[in-house]
């Protein structure tokens, strides 16, 4: 009950909060849910910053702790109440539910399959490894323990080995201390996140193409998020990828609620989630960077350059907490990233065909073996409903995509390990952090059923596509 | 029309080949036996077990005491050495101001569970 608590107020604090912020005028529900959804998250996210923090200025997190973080919790449970019933928001219903039945059940019952089947590979995992899988026992839950187990200066233990890497962020681990924190030491809720961030994803992948497109495109691009096997286990490995790629989805989930006046706050909480990547994995430093100057290239674009200026600097702002805290961190750690630490011949390397060759073999078999016939559906479902080109958000998502798989390429050609090794272990889970975004990218260009329907002159009324 | 019927029948494969095929094999895979243990839980008792052997004045603070310079080849032993660090207690120090001079104990993790002098 307790564990529950540690993520249940947070969530409330973070969603009743995100709606305040943004609640400044009449709203569907739909963009509420969404608001709520990822203020949510924003709440677990915000949550797990404050405790290696207090760990590294008191040497240990003090009893009191759990009351006054609760405490604390609980007071801006009550003020974003106040606000919102002071703002007097008024809601519409009529968005929530979708208009266009039969299509939308059909894929409906797809996504609820696809949650499912993956809660049930979560079970078995846990089943047969509760501790999680290698890294999860080597680097996240390990760092979890060092946090929570409380002797003195107990944390600086783990900054003696340099094969747990120590430097890495700390949301994963933070966030599973802060539980047994407050309900004892259990290997539950490292695998219980792994669930809630998936079935996170799937839900803001609905909602936010709901909002923008169409409900049966955010129903079908949610079906299809979770449903290669690969994607399942990555959720049950209790790694930190599913976290990762649910932060970057919702730095671009977000913007479905902008408009022209909350445009700097939007900016501000993207920015936010952005930085909670990379207070969750390394992948995340190079996401901020990227997100920031994608969503200022794309305003100064659309609106010029001196209205560019404010929404990146909002961005900045809100990424800069979790990231400056994240290198405040790795500042405390004799160690510096394997990766970094271990760079030598760089140059040659960048320049070798042989690596390029190699990354590209391993990158296509691996995304072929991850995603299976997940390509084909979507290759079938481009040609049925054919590509609607138009400004929209959704092209900075597959912008990123590809920024960020330029990140992810260089860092193999200049990897220290055995770039064999490398590209086995880990290519998979890379493309995980990428899948949900790209699956928004991809459904934001591809024309909805109900629009394509309604421009035959079909008589049937399908509803709530934009 | 022509449209709906094609997505209807994408749909359908997505279903048949794809989604309950995955269903399936995990909502039908067969269960772990009711006496197994996992790795690092087995490890984990082993390692407590081996503190409720020890004299209460031989626990009077534990923590990880293997530093860079001191580290053993942890390539070598590294599944199981992490496994032990893990455990939080590989090392058991007696630090109580009086018994400086005590010998560090290391748990050494090959084959059983053994421990040795640190001189």
């Amino acid at each position: 009950m307790n564990g529950f608590l540690a993520i249940a107020l947070p969530a409330l604090a973070g969603a009743l909060g995100t709606l305040a912020v943004l609640s400044s005028r009449p709203r569907g529900l739909t963009a509420s849910t969404l608001t709520l959804v990822l203020g949510s998250f924003l709440g677990i996210g915000l949550s797990s910053l404050l405790l290696p923090m207090l760990i590294v200025a008191l040497n240990g997190w003090p009893k009191w702790y759990p009351l006054a973080e609760a405490g604390l919790l609980l007071v801006a449970i009550l003020f974003s109440s106040w606000r919102i019933w002071k703002s007097a928001v008024r809601y519409s219903e009529q968005d929530l539910i979708p208009r266009s039945w039969p299509a939308t059940i059909a894929m409906a019952l797809l996504s609820v399959i696809s949650v499912v089947t993956m809660l049930v590979t979560i079970t078995n995992s846990y089943e047969t490894s509760p501790h999680g899988d290698w890294d999860a026992v080597q680097i996240w839950n390990y760092h979890a323990r060092f946090l929570y187990r409380n002797h003195g200066e107990f944390y600086r233990n783990m900054m003696a080995f340099s094969d747990h890497h120590p430097e890495y962020p700390l949301f994963l681990p933070s966030t599973i201390a802060r539980i047994w924190i407050y309900d004892g030491e259990s290997t539950l809720p490292s695998a219980i996140l792994g669930g809630l961030f998936a079935v996170g994803s799937a839900l803001v992948l609905a909602v936010a193409l709901a909002l923008t497109r169409s409900w049966s495109s955010g129903l079908l691009a949610s079906a299809i998020l979770l449903s290669p096997s690969w994607v399942c286990s990555v959720a049950g490995s209790q790694y930190a990828d599913m976290p990762l790629s649910f932060w970057m989805l919702a730095s671009l989930a977000v913007w479905a609620l902008a408009n022209e006046n909350n445009k700097l706050r939007i900016a501000m909480i993207s920015g936010l989630f952005a930085g909670l990547a990379a207070w969750t994995k390394n992948e995340g430093l190079p996401f901020a960077l990227l997100l920031v100057l994608a969503i200022s290239v794309r305003e100064c674009w659309t609106t010029g350059l001196r209205r560019a200026w404010p929404v990146a600097f909002a961005g900045i702002v809100g990424a800069a907490g979790p990231v400056l805290l994240n290198l405040w961190w790795k500042s405390l750690c004799p160690f510096t990233n394997d990766l970094v630490a271990g760079q030598t011949g760089t140059f040659t390397k960048l320049t070798d065909t042989s690596r390029w060759q190699l990354i590209f073999n391993n990158g296509g078999s691996d995304l072929l073996y991850a995603f299976g016939l997940s390509w084909l559906f979507l290759a079938l479902i481009t040609l049925i409903l054919g590509v609607r080109v138009r400004p929209a958000i959704w092209g900075i998502a597959l912008a990123l995509v590809l920024g960020m798989s330029g990140v992810y390429f260089v860092t193999y050609l200049i990897t220290p390990h055995d770039l064999d090794w490398h590209l086995r272990t880990s290519i998979k889970r890379l493309a995980v952090h990428l899948w949900p975004m790209l699956l928004l990218g991809f459904f934001g260009l591809i024309r909805p059923l109900e629009e394509r329907l309604r421009s035959r002159g079909s008589q049937i009324d399908l509803g709530n596509s934009r | 029309m022509i449209r709906l019927v094609l997505l209807a029948i994408v749909l359908q494969a997505m279903f048949v080949v794809q989604l309950v095929p995955n269903l399936l094999s995990q909502a039908f895979r067969a269960p772990p036996a009711t006496e197994y243990v996992d790795e690092v839980t087995q490890f984990d008792r082993q390692i407590e077990s081996f503190r409720n052997q020890l004299r209460p004045d031989e626990i009077v603070n534990y923590r990880v005491a293997l530093r860079p310079n001191e580290e053993i080849d942890t390539l070598r032993i590294s599944f199981d050495i992490a496994k032990a660090k893990y455990s939080s207690c590989p090392v058991v120090l007696n630090e109580k101001p009086e018994a400086k001079n005590l010998p560090k104990r290391i748990i050494n993790t090959y084959g059983q569970l053994t421990f040795k002098m640190i001189p």
